[in-house]
């Protein structure tokens, strides 16, 4: 038996899986993307000062 | 907590330099946690004699259910100190949960719902905790939605931060009172399944992904919370130094 | 005392200027308690298990539709600000205001329900029960719509908003106010309930304003 089949639930088990580690990531990448945004804005301003 | 404290540690430039050193920490963490969780729950914990793998999905949703009210109370709490004491670094940790609850509210929900299409035959029942977590997730998309039309960022801050505290006080009699309408109307339905009691080694995955998560949580919240604060801060003089 | 009374003739005046508000949360109120025989099913024995809900919905239906003018005429033409700068307490003020709009909104629903409640072949006392119990849920509603009208006043459309502000807030007061009227009709005991909703109330009455109060002054400046 192989260790990815969970039987009749594979589908369940797998789907809950992959949309928890999805919804992590985007969150995660949300972040380090305002971070970098905020980052370059201020860049930005200080170069055109 | 005096006052002073509150300005000392509380203040801009304390809290990045904080965030940005503890980030890094609480992310490899984590994200360490959840993978030896997930690991543990999907390979090395023992299958269930009566639910057979479809189980496991608990490890995914329990995390997640928690940490969706957890997240609430501490917007509600960031919302409170920001009120009181007009905290930049509070209201902005406060927008920072928010996004970040609502995903996790929603992944409560989805997950809660392909737990109960195996084990109940379907996947919505009108369960005291499944309406009680749609309602928290409104709650978060109120506070999302009032924070994202007002324009001017202080007004923002201070009139979604009054909702949130609402929602806090309004959060206990919302679900009392869910609890009660769901004993009336069905009182012997599938809603009395409740998580099976969990032994030894079906419970050590479970607590280290919830740990996992709350670090990984930490973490993200410590991006965009100093993210909001260099945006709010923008035009002092500590942040042209960075 | 004499502020608040001016205050009150005051806001009579205003609700008397423009008594369409008022007509149209009356005319809503009685559609929709009309239109649900009509669309599902007039049988007696259905009609009573469903009074109750609809009695809820269809009460805090209007008072979401009334609320939109709440605050906002008084904002625009600089009422709300005159009565910051006054010298009696802010949150009095604000709880007048609110007391004069339940009077003139709310105020006829409780009257009518009554007669919708008939139609639904309510007999007797239960329909005191409904009446009582619309009592005790819009002063609380009439709390929440101020707040929320109160915290949405500078954005320029605000309906969708409020309904997602309001909705949950206001979910515990339709649980327990059709609870009530339901119990009342099947003869059971009512206490519990109206105990609840009397609570509520009171919380409302205390707190209502206050945040309203707050919410108000965070709009303004």
């Amino acid at each position: 038996m192989s260790i990815f089949d969970m039987g009749d639930y594979n589908f369940y088990v797998w789907g809950s899986v992959f949309l928890s580690f999805l919804i992590l990531f985007l969150t995660y990448i949300d972040a380090i993307k305002k971070h970098k945004d905020v980052r370059r804005v201020i860049q930005n301003t200080k170069d055109s000062e | 907590m005096s006052l002073k404290a509150i300005y000392k540690y509380g203040s801009p430039p304390n809290f990045y330099r904080f965030a940005m050193k503890l980030e890094p920490w609480c992310f490899s963490l984590g994200v360490f946690l959840i993978v030896i969780g997930t690991i543990g729950g999907l390979f090395i914990a023992p299958k269930d004699y009566q639910m057979g793998d479809a189980y496991r999905i608990i490890y995914f949703h329990v995390p997640s259910a928690y940490l969706s009210m957890s997240a609430y109370a501490a917007m509600g709490f960031a919302s409170t100190i920001g009120i009181v004491w007009r905290s930049t670094v509070a209201f902005s940790v406060a927008k920072s949960i928010a996004p970040f609850g609502a995903l996790i509210t929603a992944l409560a929900l989805i997950t809660g719902m392909l737990w109960g299409k195996p084990m109940w035959g379907t996947a919505w029942v009108w369960d005291a905790r499944l309406t009680s977590e749609f309602i928290l997730l409104l709650l978060y998309l109120g506070y999302i939605t009032l924070h994202a039309s007002i324009k001017e960022q202080k007004r923002a801050d201070r009139a979604a931060s009054l909702v949130a505290i609402l929602g806090i006080i309004n959060l206990p009699i919302i679900h009392y009172s869910v609890v009660w309408w769901n004993t009336l109307h069905q009182a012997s339905t599938i809603s009395k399944i409740d998580a099976p009691s969990i032994v030894g080694e079906m419970l050590w995955p479970l607590l280290v992904m919830i740990i996992g998560y709350s670090l990984f949580f930490s973490a993200v919240i410590c991006r965009g919370g100093s993210a909001e604060v260099l945006m709010r801060e923008k035009r002092s003089k500590w942040v042209k130094e960075i | 005392m004499d502020t608040y009374f001016q205050l009150f003739i005051r806001e009579t005046k205003v609700a008397i200027k423009r008594w369409t508000d008022a007509l149209t949360g009356i005319i809503l109120f009685f559609l929709i308690a009309l239109l649900f025989p009509l669309i599902s099913d007039s049988d007696k024995d259905f009609l009573l298990k469903i009074v109750g809900p609809i009695m809820m919905f269809s009460a805090f239906f209007s008072s979401l539709l009334s609320m939109q003018n709440m605050y906002k005429p008084d904002f625009q033409n600089g009422t709300i600000e005159q009565l910051l700068l006054s010298k009696r307490s802010f949150v009095g003020l604000i709880l007048t205001k609110t007391f004069a709009y339940w009077v003139f909104t709310s105020l006829p629903l409780i009257l009518i329900s009554g007669l919708i409640a008939s139609i639904y072949f309510v007999t007797g006392k239960a329909i005191l029960i409904i009446q009582l119990t619309l009592l005790l849920s819009t002063l609380t509603m009439i709390n929440i719509s101020a707040f929320t009208s109160a915290i949405t006043l500078g954005i320029r459309y605000p309906g969708a908003l409020m309904t997602l502000i309001i909705t949950p807030i206001t979910l515990p007061i339709l649980i327990f106010g059709s609870k009530a009227i339901e119990n009342s009709i099947l003869g059971l005991d009512i206490s519990g309930p109206l105990y609840f909703l009397t609570g509520m109330m009171m919380l409302s009455l205390f707190l209502g304003p206050w945040i309203t109060a707050s919410a108000l002054k965070i709009s303004m400046d």
